[in-house]
């Protein structure tokens, strides 16, 4: 849980791993859709 | 108390400078591909190892051996990847605007392939960046979102190109549409600089850009190293985002007559109207 206490930052590793997980899971989807144009083409 | 990597000046310097060295070596395997795309191949796989290397070691050195920043505490380490994905849109978006020019000025399929290439994979990273700083926000400004310079200029930049890809796919005919897209391009690219320098123009919310010789060392090391993986990475993805649309082109532009019979798609590139 975030609390502002004293003006410092508490907590918040929930934030940080979305957001990890949100950019491992663009690269993953945005690589896989360049992938399957890509065969596209060849094809 | 200094971590031991960086007890030394030798330390240091080495932790310091090794993103900056592997900077060059990725741009070394890069540009000399250019110079004999067939022979080397491999660079490729090469770039795509050394991003895929980078980004599994990165979370260890940006959740764990970082130390928490003073006011943020933990939240702060959304930096590491908010803050390269944006700067990679912003040069991503910027190489755009230089196609956009040079179409103008000399026509090749080539510049339009590497313009479309290139705000795709700028719009792509543009938003995950914009998504992350809204996640990063709400702890610490408390909210997802708000109408700061930094923040609009982001968003208008998005807006634009996704306006700008949604003009390429619309307009059929390839010469009009390079021509239309350059021209939108180098009006869109006129955001890029408003973005990055709105934090210094205007009193915002929005932090100005840290300076090294401010913040620990380790930030420093973590985010050079988060830079040159991001850097790999971007320059992977545009550069089989220019292949694809470099084929599209060409079986779009191909003469129906230099087509072997009862094939729909050219063999060969170049046989369109423009280089």
């Amino acid at each position: 849980m975030i609390l502002a206490q004293m003006g410092h930052v508490v907590g918040g590793w929930e934030y940080v791993w979305a957001a990890y997980i949100l950019t491992w899971a663009g690269m993953g989807l945005y690589g896989l859709s360049l992938y399957v144009r890509r065969s596209k083409e060849k094809s | 108390m200094r971590h031991w990597l960086l007890t030394y000046d030798l330390g240091t310097r080495l932790a310091l400078y090794a993103p900056l060295v592997m900077l060059v070596f990725v741009l070394w395997l890069f540009l000399t591909h250019l110079t004999d795309p067939p022979s080397r191949k491999w660079t490729w796989k090469a770039l795509l190892g050394i991003a895929v290397g980078m980004f599994l070691v990165q979370p260890y050195f940006a959740l764990s051996w970082s130390p928490p920043e003073k006011y943020m505490g933990d939240v702060y380490r959304i930096l590491y990847m908010h803050v390269p994905q944006l700067i990679m849109a912003m040069l991503a978006l910027t190489i755009n605007f230089g196609c956009s020019v040079a179409y103008l000025f000399k026509k090749s399929w080539a510049t339009d392939s590497l313009a479309e290439a290139t705000a795709e994979v700028g719009l792509y990273l543009g938003a995950v960046g914009i998504t992350l700083g809204s996640l990063w926000a709400k702890p610490t400004w408390n909210t997802w979102w708000t109408w700061d310079p930094r923040l609009i200029s982001a968003a208008v930049m998005m807006v634009i190109y996704a306006g700008y890809l949604t003009l390429r796919r619309f307009v059929e005919d390839p010469e009009k549409r390079a021509t239309w897209s350059a021209v939108m391009g180098i009006i869109a690219g006129v955001d890029i600089p408003v973005l990055y320098f709105s934090v210094k123009w205007w009193r915002s919310i929005h932090q100005v850009q840290s300076n090294p010789s401010t913040v620990d060392d380790r930030m420093v090391v973590v985010l050079r190293w988060s830079y040159v993986a991001f850097a790999a990475l971007t320059i992977v993805l545009i550069y089989q985002r220019f292949l694809a649309a470099q084929a599209t082109r060409n079986r779009e532009v191909a003469l129906p007559e230099a087509l072997p019979p009862d094939e729909g798609l050219p063999k060969a590139a170049g046989q369109g109207a423009l280089p």
